[in-house]
Formats: structure tokens, sequence, C-alpha cells
């Protein structure tokens, strides 16, 4: 399971972040994502020898935090991150993005995910308006309009990678110069 | 195409400034076990 080397990547890096949202299996991104970590990763035996796929990393607070939630990824490249810079409404299929140069530029398509939301950006005109299709991958479209300033992750086929595992919970409260040790297990059963 | 099945535990230690340590056992988070077919096996030897 996790011998020799392979061109297959194994999701082996952890991602912290602060966001506020609950994990859903159409989530491509944590929410509010901090940074990525490498982890440790081994095999375990829960009930049947090594059964377990377990993947631990440390993340070192140097600022108050709180954690809610964490991914594992296969990329070690942070995803790009923006802000809308235009109210979205219901409806709407053309979104204004601050930071749109941090995304795939004039490489469509792309998902990025919206609280909740994928979609996936179809055009652009190479600026800060892009073309999109809504609540994708079986994401649930965002009923109420998503004000200025909320977080655009890029998802599918940005750095992001692909996401393997999600979790969100009750916030974990960090002080500078603390830490935390993530310790994920997948049992395969 | 999924695995069957999974499941998923994660545990936190957490190490404050002071030295003192907290454990946060078995977090609720079995939302997304996203793992296809070829994840896991990308390593295994040959069966030949």
């Amino acid at each position: 399971m996790l011998g020799s080397a392979s061109s297959i990547s194994v999701p082996q890096y952890l991602e912290v972040a602060s966001g506020t949202g609950n994990a859903s299996a159409t989530d491509q991104t944590t929410f509010g994502p901090i940074t990525r970590l490498g982890g440790s990763v081994s095999q375990a035996t829960i009930n049947t020898t090594n059964d377990t796929f377990r993947c631990s990393a440390t993340y070192n607070a140097d600022t108050s935090i709180a954690i809610t939630n964490i991914g594992l990824f296969s990329s070690n490249s942070n995803p790009p991150v923006g802000s809308i810079a235009s109210q979205v409404n219901l409806n709407s299929t053309m979104i204004n993005i601050l930071g749109y140069n941090n995304f795939p530029n004039n490489s469509w398509p792309f998902n990025i995910q919206i609280g909740s939301e994928v979609m996936t950006v179809i055009s652009g005109n190479g600026t800060n308006t892009w073309n999109v299709i809504r609540a994708v991958n079986g994401s649930t479209l965002t009923l109420n309009p998503i004000p200025i300033g909320t977080e655009v992750v890029g998802a599918s086929g940005t750095s992001n990678g692909n996401m393997y595992v999600k979790s969100s919970f009750a916030p974990i409260y960090l002080d500078a110069g603390s830490s935390v040790e993530f310790v994920v297990n997948l049992q395969f059963v | 195409m999924f695995f069957s099945p999974v499941k998923l535990t994660v545990e936190a230690v957490i190490t404050r400034s002071d030295g003192t340590k907290e454990y946060v056992s078995a977090i609720d988070l079995s939302e997304k076990v996203n793992i296809e077919e070829n994840d896991f096996n990308t390593n295994v030897p040959s069966q030949e």
C-alpha cells in the first residue's frame, strides 16, 4: 500500500484551515486555508494487519488562531485564493473577483469553491470577470446573495489539486507558540 | 470509484506554549471521504 516508488500520488499533505462551514462530500477544498503541511504517512493496524492509512502532521501557531477544518491532498501546493468583488446573486453566472491573477489565467475550465458551493469557471476576459457554472460537483446552490469580500478558493483544476479527505470540527484554539498534531486514520474495513 | 467502505477518525494533540498537552480524540469528521480506487494501491509490489 505504501511501499516503493510510484507515479500515483498519495494524499499525504494536510491542510489546516480556519474558515466556517460544515464539511461535505461535495467539497473540493477547505474553508479558509492557512497552509499545507507535509504529513508523515504510515500503515497502522486497528482490526486487521495494516488495515489503516495514517497521516499525521503538526501545525505550529505563530499567532492566535482557531483551526476549524482540515483536508488531505496529494499536492503540497497551496490553493489560489481571492475574494468576491461584487455581490453574487442567486441566478448570477458572472462573478467579479479580487485576486484573479492568483488563479489560472485564461486557462479554462477550473473549479472554485465559495463557501460550500463549487463552481466551474468556464471563461473570462483575462481580468476580474469570470463566467461560471453554479453548483457543480453535486454542491448546493447558494440561495442568499454572496457578499463582497467572501473568500474564493481554487479547487480542482488549480494548484489546489485533489482533496481526498476533509473534516470540520469544533474550533481548536491555539495561541502563539502552541501547536497541534493531527492524526488522520483511514481504515479500510 | 470509491473503495468500500472506509472509516475515518482524526485525533488531535495540542501542545500549549507552556508545554501542557491536551488530547482531542475521535473528532467527528466522517463527512467526506473521497478515495478513489488507485489512490492507495500505488505502491503495491507486483503480484505477478
